[in-house]
Order: C-alpha cells, then sequence, then structure tokens
C-alpha cells in the first residue's frame, strides 16, 4: 500500500474518481457490448479493455492504493498495450471503419503516458519510492500536498528532463482533450445506428481455445438478429468522445499533480 | 430491464438452432457410441425453457451461458496450477506422521525410569553451547515425559523464515541434534510445505499458489450455479447429488464431476480463502482488511513500567530467566504445549505462549517480567474477537492439525476430489473438441449449437454484471485481476487481428 497521495485534497480526489469511475464504467459496456455482438457501431475490444483497466489504474493512483508489484505490472501491460496500438497504426482510420481501433494513435498515446506516470512518480515526488516505504509530493500545484521530506529529510530535487517530459507528456493529453472536445461537439448527438434498426448480431468470435483450431465465423443466420436495447443504443460515438475527453482531461490533471 | 427483455427475447432465436438438435443428441457425436445421453448433458434443453419470469429468463438465455464460459475457461487455464496445488497438498496431509517417523530420533527420548528433568536453564545453557554464533529466537519445552527439549536460533546463513534448532535430551541435557526449521515444521516438514506453497520458486512460486487459491473459489461457485440450477426432469434430488454409475462418455463424466464438486464444495471454498490469507498479494489485502475491521489476531502487551529498563538477556542470564518465566506462567495456570519468546528490545517482557494447534486449541499467552516475577499482561484465547478465533481454527484446519486424523484424512479427500474433477473436466473438453465434433454426422449442423460452452451467446446485462464483479474482486485479488486481465486481452487482441484479416 503507498503511503502517499499523488493529490492530497479530497474533494479533488473524489472528482477525479468520478471521472475515471464514469470513463470506466463507460468502457465496460462498450467493452461489453462488443463481447456480447451487440455493438451499434465500430470497436475495438483491446482499446475498450485498455481504457477500463486505465481508468481502474488511476483510481488507485488517485487513492495511493498499490505497491511496487503494481507497478511493475502496470508498466509491463501499458507498455505491452502501447504495442498493440503501435502495430494498430498503420491501419488507421480504414480499420475504423472496418469496426477496428478509431482511434489507436490516441490510445497509443495514453498508454504510453500511464508508463510515463507509474514510471517517473518516484522521480516526479523527490526521488521517494511511492511503494512501501512511502514518500512525499515534491511540489503540489493541484491539491496541496505537504511538501516536507520524510522524516525531516530535504526532498530530492527532481531531475529537469523528467519535469520537461511530464509536462510534455500533459500538453500532449491536453491537445488530445481539445481533439475529442472538437469531435464530441461535431458528432450528431444520434447514434450511427438508428435504435430500433436491426442490428446483426456480430459474426461468431475465433474461440481461443478449441481443439487448436481457430473456426471462421459463423455467418449470422437471418433469425439471429438483434434489435438493439438501450444500454447499445446509449454508446454513441458523441459519448465515446465525451468519454475519451475525460480520461484526457483526468489524466493530465494527474500527470501536472505529480509535478 | 429492457435491455435484458429484449436480449432474452432475440436470444431464443439465436438457440433455436439449439431445440432443433436436442432430438438428435441421443445419437450424440463426439461422444463414446451408445453412451446413455440426454439432452440435459450436451447442455441443450435450455431452448425448450424460454418461459417464466424475466430473472429466470435472463438467467437461463444471458447470465448461465456466460457462467459455463466462465467455468469452462478457468477450468482450462487454471485446472494445471490447481492440479499441482491438489498434489502437493495430497502429499502434505501425510506429513505429521511423516515428521515423527523421519525425525523420532530427534523428537524423542527413552524417559528413564523415575528420573526427573533437568532445569530448563541447563539444557538451553548445552543447546547455546552448540550454536554460539546464534541467537535463541524461543524455547519449546518437551510436550511429553518422552519428547526433547527443543531451542530455537536466530543463525547466520538460514534462509529467510528459516531456523536453527537445537533438540536437547531434558534428562541428561545432551544434544541429540541440530536441524534446520521453517517454524515449528522440522526438515521433512518444511519441505512439503515449501512444495505447496511456491514449488521451491520463492515469491515467484507464490504466485502459481495465489493463482491456485485466486480461481478455485470462482471456479467452484460457477460450477456449484450450473450444476445445481440444471433443468432435470426425473430423480432430480439423485441426479444432483450421485454420479450415474452405469454407461460412458462425456454425460457420465460430467454426471461425476457435477455431483463430486456438489459435495467438495464447501470444503474447496474453505481451502480457497484460507489460503488466500497466506498469499502474497491478496494476503496484504486480507491483512489491511482484518486490520480496518479489528479483526487481527490480539496479542499481549509486553511493555514493562520500570524506572530502569533492563536490556534483553543473554547467555546464562537468558537461560536462567526463561526457567523464571516458565515457572511463573505455569504458576499462573498456563499449561503445555507453550513456547518461551525472549525480549527482543530493552525494556519488554518475555512472552509464554501455550501452541496446541488441535482441539479444544489452547493459545493463551502471557508477558512475564522475569526480574519481579510478575505477570504484566495476560490474554486467554477465549478472549479473542470471533474473527481472530475463526482465522486460527481455519489455518489450523487447513494444515490439518485442527481434528488431527480426520483433518487429514478430509483434506486428503478434497484433495483427491479435486484431482479428479479435473482429470474428468479435460476429458470431457477432450471429447468435445472442435475438431472431433467437425469429423461427426452432425458437423453439417449450427456450430453454435455443436459448440461447447464458451461458444455460446452471453448477453450485454451477464457480461457487464460479471465484469463489474471483476473489476471489484480483482482489485482485492490480483492475481486473479491479471490472470483475468491476460486472458481477456490475449483474447480481444487475437480477435482484433482475425477480425482485420478477414
Amino acid at each position: 500500500m503507498r503511503e502517499t497521495r499523488v493529490i492530497s485534497s479530497v474533494p479533488l480526489s473524489v472528482l477525479l474518481t468520478v471521472i475515471f469511475a464514469a470513463t470506466g464504467g463507460y468502457s465496460l459496456l462498450r467493452w461489453a457490448s462488443l463481447r456480447a455482438g451487440v455493438a451499434g457501431h465500430h470497436g475495438d475490444r483491446v482499446a475498450e479493455l485498455s481504457h477500463l483497466v486505465m481508468s481502474v489504474a488511476m483510481i488507485a493512483m488517485v487513492w495511493a492504493y498499490g505497491g511496487p508489484a503494481g507497478n511493475v505490472a502496470q508498466i509491463v501491460l501499458f507498455t505491452v498495450l502501447a504495442g498493440y496500438f503501435l502495430a494498430r497504426l498503420p491501419v488507421g482510420r480504414r480499420g475504423a471503419r472496418l469496426g477496428g481501433c478509431p482511434a489507436p494513435g490516441f490510445h497509443l498515446l495514453m498508454c504510453a503516458s500511464m508508463v510515463w506516470m507509474v514510471a517517473a512518480m518516484p522521480l516526479l515526488m523527490g526521488g521517494m519510492p511511492t511503494g512501501s516505504a512511502g514518500g512525499h509530493m515534491h511540489g503540489m500545484p493541484m491539491g496541496g500536498a505537504d511538501s516536507a521530506g520524510q522524516d525531516g529529510q530535504p526532498p530530492a530535487p527532481t531531475p529537469a528532463w523528467a519535469v520537461v517530459v511530464t509536462v510534455a507528456v500533459s500538453v500532449a493529453l491536453l491537445a488530445a482533450a481539445g481533439y475529442w472536445l472538437r469531435r464530441a461537439v461535431r458528432t450528431p448527438a444520434r447514434p450511427e445506428v438508428p435504435v430500433g434498426a436491426e442490428v446483426q448480431v456480430d459474426a461468431e468470435v475465433p474461440a481461443l481455445i478449441g481443439g487448436g483450431e481457430v473456426r471462421p465465423a459463423e455467418p449470422p443466420a437471418r433469425s439471429a438478429r438483434r434489435a438493439p436495447s438501450r444500454v447499445p443504443a446509449a454508446l454513441t460515438p458523441r459519448r465515446d468522445a465525451v468519454c475519451h475527453l475525460a480520461m484526457s482531461v483526468g489524466m493530465a490533471a494527474m500527470c501536472l499533480a505529480m509535478l | 430491464m429492457s435491455d435484458i427483455t429484449a436480449s432474452s427475447t432475440t436470444s431464443g432465436t439465436v438457440s433455436s438452432n439449439g431445440s432443433s438438435t436436442s432430438s438428435s443428441t441421443s445419437s450424440s457425436t463426439g461422444l463414446a457410441p451408445g453412451a446413455l445421453i440426454d439432452p440435459d448433458d450436451l447442455g441443450l434443453t435450455e431452448t425448450s425453457l424460454p418461459t417464466g419470469s424475466k430473472v429466470r429468463t435472463w438467467w437461463w438465455r444471458e447470465l448461465r451461458p456466460l457462467l459455463l464460459r466462465v467455468h469452462f475457461y478457468a477450468g482450462l487455464f487454471v485446472g494445471p496450477f490447481l492440479l499441482v496445488s491438489a498434489l502437493t497438498g495430497l502429499l502434505y496431509t501425510t506429513t505429521p506422521q511423516l515428521e515423527q517417523l523421519v525425525h523420532r530420533d530427534q523428537l524423542h527420548v527413552t524417559a528413564p525410569a523415575g528420573a526427573a528433568a533437568l532445569p530448563l536453564s541447563q539444557q538451553i545453557n548445552a543447546a547455546s553451547a552448540v550454536l554460539p554464533e546464534g541467537s535463541i529466537s524461543e524455547i519449546r519445552p518437551p510436550i511429553g515425559p518422552d519428547g526433547t527439549t527443543r531451542v530455537v536460533f536466530n543463525a547466520p546463513g538460514v534462509p529467510d523464515g528459516y531456523f536453527r534448532t537445537v533438540f536437547v535430551d531434558p534428562y541428561t541435557a545432551q544434544v541429540r541434534d541440530t536441524l534446520t526449521t521453517y517454524g515449528q515444521w522440522l526438515p521433512v516438514r518444511a519441505w512439503f510445505d515449501e512444495l505447496h506453497r511456491t514449488l521451491f520458486l520463492g515469491n515467484v512460486g507464490r504466485v502459481y499458489s495465489e493463482l491456485s487459491a485466486s480461481w478455485l473459489w470462482v471456479l467452484t461457485l460457477s460450477g456449484l450455479v450450473i450444476w445445481v440450477a440444471r433443468r432435470r426432469r426425473t430423480r432430480r434430488l439423485r441426479r444432483l447429488l450421485t454420479p450415474r454409475l452405469r454407461g460412458t462418455g462425456r454425460g457420465r463424466l460430467r454426471s461425476w464431476h457435477g455431483a463430486v464438486g456438489v459435495w467438495a464444495a464447501v470444503g474447496f471454498l474453505f481451502l480457497s480463502a484460507t489460503g488466500l490469507t497466506w498469499s502474497q498479494f491478496a494476503g496484504n489485502n486480507v491483512d489491511t482488511l482484518r486490520g480496518a475491521l479489528q479483526w487481527t489476531t490480539p496479542s499481549v502487551h509486553t511493555t514493562i513500567s520500570a524506572s530502569v529498563l533492563p536490556d534483553p538477556p543473554k547467555g546464562a542470564e537468558l537461560a536462567e530467566q526463561a526457567e523464571r518465566a516458565l515457572a511463573v506462567a505455569r504458576a499462573h495456570g498456563l499449561t503445555d504445549p507453550v513456547r518461551i519468546a525472549p525480549p527482543t528490545k530493552p525494556g519488554r517482557a518475555w512472552v509464554v505462549i501455550q501452541v496446541k494447534r488441535s482441539w479444544p486449541e489452547k493459545q493463551d499467552s502471557m508477558a512475564i517480567d522475569p526480574t519481579t516475577g510478575t505477570v504484566v499482561d495476560q490474554l486467554r484465547f477465549a478472549d479473542w474477537p470471533l474473527a481472530a478465533k475463526l482465522a486460527r481454527w481455519g489455518v489450523d484446519a487447513h494444515m490439518g492439525l485442527l481434528f488431527g486424523l480426520p483433518s487429514q484424512i478430509a483434506l486428503a479427500a478434497l484433495a483427491i476430489g479435486l484431482i479428479c474433477m479435473i482429470t474428468w473436466g479435460y476429458r470431457m473438453w477432450w471429447l468435445r473438441r472442435p475438431t472431433r465434433l467437425a469429423e461427426s454426422p452432425r458437423a453439417g449442423e449450427s456450430p453454435r449449437a455443436l459448440a461447447p460452452p464458451g461458444r455460446r451467446w452471453s448477453g450485454l446485462g451477464a457480461i457487464a454484471l460479471l465484469g463489474a464483479v471483476a473489476v471489484g474482486v480483482g482489485l482485492f485479488l490480483p492475481v486473479f485481476g491479471a490472470s483475468l486481465l491476460v486472458f481477456l486481452l490475449i483474447d480481444a487482441i487475437r480477435t482484433e487481428f482475425a477480425s482485420a484479416r478477414a
């Protein structure tokens, strides 16, 4: 269990928790709709899972829940996810039209930011580990955390390069937030697939396990069509953009709070 | 709720394939010829049960397929880890007798007729002479007239958590042997203990046992729900609780898998819960939770209120104080078996603790100031909080100590049951593998109708509900959460790349 929090202000922590809980909940619904084959528009399960995990990880970071092993696991996980989104980059918009990840570049940025935040936290927070050994805040622009050193020791200075990288990451996240704000405003409120229209059930997912064979997707029978229910119909591109916007702003806030 | 209703309605058409095939299941393909199979065994009869309350329909149409999927995949992937845990646990159940057999020379002496045991201080001095570089951690006087005195040392070069224990004949003060021990366990039991906990892989190995403990309750609960809620037209209770003795093939295997699982479910849940309390990551969260709820095991206060705080004793002084502390404890009603722990800091008292871990447990403890012969503090097991008592009983039951041989037999039966269930589970999967289905006369039918549980539809509501539960549980049981996430990510990445190729 970490002993110090990135943000000492409880109201701000609660606000960020609400934001990340909302983004996590939305991602869970998006992933579940894709998994259940009732998503009314394109999506990428990996992106939704990464959003979900990222939201949970950010809440854990807000409340200083976790430890050194959790940090290592996060770095490995988000590095792998960053590799996936990097591999999806060439597909780009064509992939999105075909039902792939709608914004691999953005998701790559988010994963890289997570890796940086988790890895650089000891550096940014006065050279003190944030694991069980405890630590303290180097600065408190976002929450007014205690800047006194542990055991009366003066805080170790944060390397300038680490500050520069953190600022750059924050700026990139804020720029992404601007992009998603624009998307949220410009995207029509109505879903791509109107509520009430027939939506084909997604093709059967190739099973991971099945005697070593990946069964080709079964063409959905005509009778196997489902009318979208309210939940998947509510997962509109505009709300996707708002979710991305909230995630970007929240992460930028956490990033800046570490300085 | 409208979502649930909509999904339920629509999935009825999906499973119409199942309806059409259920009548032909007696010629079950992918199964042994002539097998006594009914549609229940193939999990296809749900297609004829779309009626009922919304909750029932939702359960049958959406949640049940998802639970089947979870049970299927979790069993497939965690099975090897559970198998290792069960095998090593089965071996561990034999260790009380094995320890007595292998280490009988260290544990027992022949008591001379009419002879009395020498003073404890003399025995401790004899032990210290053998291990001068060590510092005494605790002393365990003999339990019976034929037992040896154990003097336990912290010694250099001993692995973390291990000690050097000197066994002293209480009648002659002769050292019988010196062994490296793990807590109170002698080498043979310590070896099996380490095998069961870590496979001799240190902290990395602890992840294996945590993975087993983290998934055992998931498999147990999902399997129990699936099996109990299974539709049975006749002899419901009998088919729930007893395996099918006749017939061949997957249906019979499933009846054994299910019936044994029902009988063993409580035991599996108990082993999972108690196992998690020892685990590396979930164990920390359990400790934190217990601390927050004030469920921690209490301990006596050892601070001595004196103007001059004595330093921790050493050498002959330590031996004399140990003897005095034991005498004071016995005078105040603390009965054997006990262990005596010296103070580790200045101004602290000796602690004498009962160590009987079989029913009825003796866990009373006393803090004793040996210079004045006064009891600084005492704590009776009867006064422990209920949660702390339950934790003590749980740990001792998991280790087969609480009820002696009956405990060991019950644990061995659970281990054998788990081994059998895993074997039957894999056998069932093998009998229904997709390649075999593809060769069958039913190959022309809808793959979904023939699909194993992992291929059927689940509703959004069911997936989101279990997903939310998994997030919460995954935070408390990190190895469970991480392993589930890895599986879902691999599945998602494969799916996305497969979609891109298509």
